[in-house]
């Protein structure tokens, strides 16, 4: 067992504790997540606020990990904005120890629209892919599966 | 191909000469509510996680005294400010050390002795390594 599974264990038979702990690591996620997805784009802060319609000041409020006054409104213009989807769902406790674990960088990543494999109309030339298809000894589909997916990095755009 | 590895930070608590951890102490004499504790835990395992990349605004840009930086955690449902003083390494590129307890009210720092004496405990901690641990604050 983790040692972080542990601790929860301990703290999260409190039922205000967990909750609160939950809502902090989700205003976390989102506002590292914009974050992530923002520079992986080469966006400034100016630009995606005036792609989702808004100013400067509010990107940068979204993006602390204090931040916690989240509407659904708001991220959906921000998903719109950074080519990518909005997902909503309901979750049970024992999965979060595992997405603290993930919470890293590449893990965070999700490819624009128009990047996106899955929805170019030819499959993409990629060295690097196929160069990760053949190091993981995976097939190549399942390589760009999990690069879609957002599980693996590589970085299409400076191909 | 390319693919970003991430470091793995630790963050540490200064060890009272009574060798208790100076932050559970604070937050014990303080009595913080426990909902406050869990945001605070939170943002120390995210943080351990992801490091400053991926905690923006959790810890001061520049230092608030020579070495020394400031963690906001935000008060939970309008409960008290937390501000722990803290400062990187001192012995490790991917760590922080929280060396002193703080709260905000009305833009003052309570202690208002919490930059000195933050500056002294990561005085004691340099010359005695074992004056911290890595451990939850919870």
């Amino acid at each position: 067992m983790s040692q972080l599974l542990k601790q929860m264990r301990e703290s999260f038979v409190d039922e205000e504790y967990r909750y609160a702990y939950t809502e902090s690591f989700m205003n976390s996620y989102l506002a590292a997540q914009i974050k992530t997805l923002r520079e992986e784009n080469h966006m400034s802060r100016a630009e995606l606020a005036k792609k989702a319609g808004t100013n400067k000041s509010t990107i940068s409020r979204l993006e602390n990990v204090g931040y916690s006054f989240w509407t659904v409104g708001m991220l959906k213009r921000i998903a719109r904005a950074l080519g990518v989807r909005l997902k909503i769902s309901f979750e049970g406790f024992g999965s979060l120890p595992r997405e603290i674990d993930n919470f890293q960088r590449e893990a965070l990543l999700r490819l624009p629209f128009d990047r996106d494999p899955a929805f170019a109309s030819e499959a993409p030339s990629s060295p690097r892919m196929d160069a990760l298809a053949l190091q993981k000894e995976i097939p190549q589909a399942e390589a760009y599966d999990r690069f879609a997916l957002g599980q693996v990095y590589v970085d299409a755009t400076r191909q | 191909m390319l693919v970003m590895m991430a470091l793995q930070w630790q963050v540490f608590c200064f060890i009272t000469h009574r060798g208790e951890n100076i932050i559970r102490e604070w937050l014990r004499k303080e009595k913080v509510p426990r909902t406050q504790v869990a945001v605070f835990q939170s943002k120390l395992d995210t943080f351990e996680r992801g490091g400053p990349d991926l905690s923006p605004g959790l810890i001061s840009s520049g230092p608030v005294a020579k070495d020394i930086y400031k963690m906001k955690i935000k008060g939970h449902k309008g409960h008290v400010q937390l501000r722990p003083m803290l400062c990187y390494g001192p012995f490790g590129d991917a760590e922080i050390t929280l060396l002193a307890g703080a709260i905000e009210k009305g833009f003052k720092l309570i202690p208002s002795t919490c930059f000195s004496e933050a500056q002294e405990n990561r005085t004691i901690l340099v010359a005695n390594p074992s004056r911290r641990r890595n451990e939850s604050v919870a």
